[in-house]
């Protein structure tokens, strides 16, 4: 955070984090996928501690290994491998407009899901499911010590393609492209000098791409109701102990509770195909510490 | 870089991640910060067409550069 940069000056820093889910998760749904929330950018009240502008530029570069055992309802036993690596960008600008207003604007993916199995009896089949998000943010500090934020998510699911295999002997896949809003608040509140509370929420999104259907070498023009972002809760406690150290704790919930079914309509051979899922909400806890070993 | 630099959300039956980065600063008003996740996660799988279990592992590099006065 750039309030806590002051204070160091020069900033060789090194920041070692290790986080764990912190309670039951389960999802007994399809497969899992990645979620990227950056909390920095993403709760709009942390712009507050920006001094007059910054711009920054991120490259991601991700190796996705999926491995999936089990058994096919009505088939044979199945096992699959894949690995798949992607690169991602990501982009923020952030400028004091007014000594207490600060704007911006975050450009992201808020998930991914990249499934790809290259052996196994799945050998051939993809899922990818890649939204960006174009978030426009604005900050401002309604008392000394209290910042609020909020923006607007203008999400893209763009090409994406979901194969769901086991359904009428065949393996069903949807492609298509969705485009949904969404928003976000923040607060940010300094205790201290050497003590920040922030917390932000994130409003989930349910997407519902249309494109074309296919299963066994039929395709039809339809659509799919499949839920990707859940609601997300985040809150965090920012403690600067000495001018070098630094600590800092994270609690997140995501809400999958509003997400009930999988809903494929108009598919070739099935019609509308309903899959009840039963996804659980996720509790997720982080600790992190920096220390700075250089005045350079 | 912002502190709460963050990392892959793995819903999932258990998940962990670790997160290694460092930041250099070559000029006042630029920062360059490399980081590395590894997330792990291993997630029950029981729905209407299947059961089983899924694995996920993921190795994220991330280069970043900010400019900022």
């Amino acid at each position: 955070m750039n309030v806590i940069c002051k204070g160091l000056s020069r900033t060789y820093i090194y920041i070692i984090l290790f986080s764990v889910i912190l309670f039951s998760c389960e999802i007994k749904a399809s497969s899992s996928y990645v979620i990227f929330p950056y909390e920095g950018y993403r709760n709009a009240a942390n712009m507050d501690l920006v001094e007059n502008f910054s711009a920054t530029l991120m490259g991601s570069f991700v190796n996705f290994n999926n491995k999936y055992n089990g058994t096919q309802v009505g088939s044979v036993l199945r096992s699959s491998k894949g690995n798949k690596n992607y690169v991602t960008p990501m982009g923020d600008i952030q400028w004091r407009a007014m000594p207490k207003l600060v704007l911006g604007l975050y450009v992201y993916d808020p998930m991914l899901g990249l499934i790809q199995y290259k052996s196994g009896n799945q050998a051939g089949t993809k899922s990818i499911l890649n939204a960006k998000s174009y978030s426009p943010k604005i900050s401002y500090q309604v008392l000394d010590n209290l910042t609020l934020g909020a923006g607007i998510d203008f999400m893209h699911l763009s090409k994406a393609i979901l194969a769901i295999p086991g359904i009428a002997g065949g393996t069903l896949v949807a492609k298509g492209d969705s485009f949904k809003t969404s928003f976000n608040v923040g607060a940010l509140f300094k205790a201290q000098p050497t003590t920040l509370i922030s917390a932000s929420f994130h409003k989930g999104v349910n997407f519902k791409p249309k494109g074309n259907i296919s299963l066994n070498g039929q395709t039809n023009k339809g659509y799919l109701n499949t839920p990707l972002i859940p609601d997300i809760y985040s809150a965090n406690l920012t403690q600067i102990l000495t001018p070098e150290w630094l600590v800092s704790v994270t609690a997140r919930f995501l809400n999958w509770k509003p997400f009930k079914t999988v809903t494929i309509y108009n598919a070739p051979v099935v019609g509308n195909l309903v899959l009840p899922q039963k996804y659980h909400s996720a509790g997720y806890g982080q600790l992190l510490t920096r220390y700075q070993f250089s005045e350079q | 870089m912002p502190l709460q630099y963050r990392p892959v959300g793995l819903p999932a039956a258990a998940a962990w991640e670790g997160v290694v980065a460092g930041q250099f600063m070559p000029t006042k008003n630029t920062v360059i910060t490399l980081t590395y996740i590894h997330g792990a996660s291993n997630a029950k799988i029981a729905n209407n067409f299947a059961r089983g279990t899924s694995k996920i592992r993921v190795n994220v590099f991330e280069l970043t550069l900010t400019y900022k006065y």
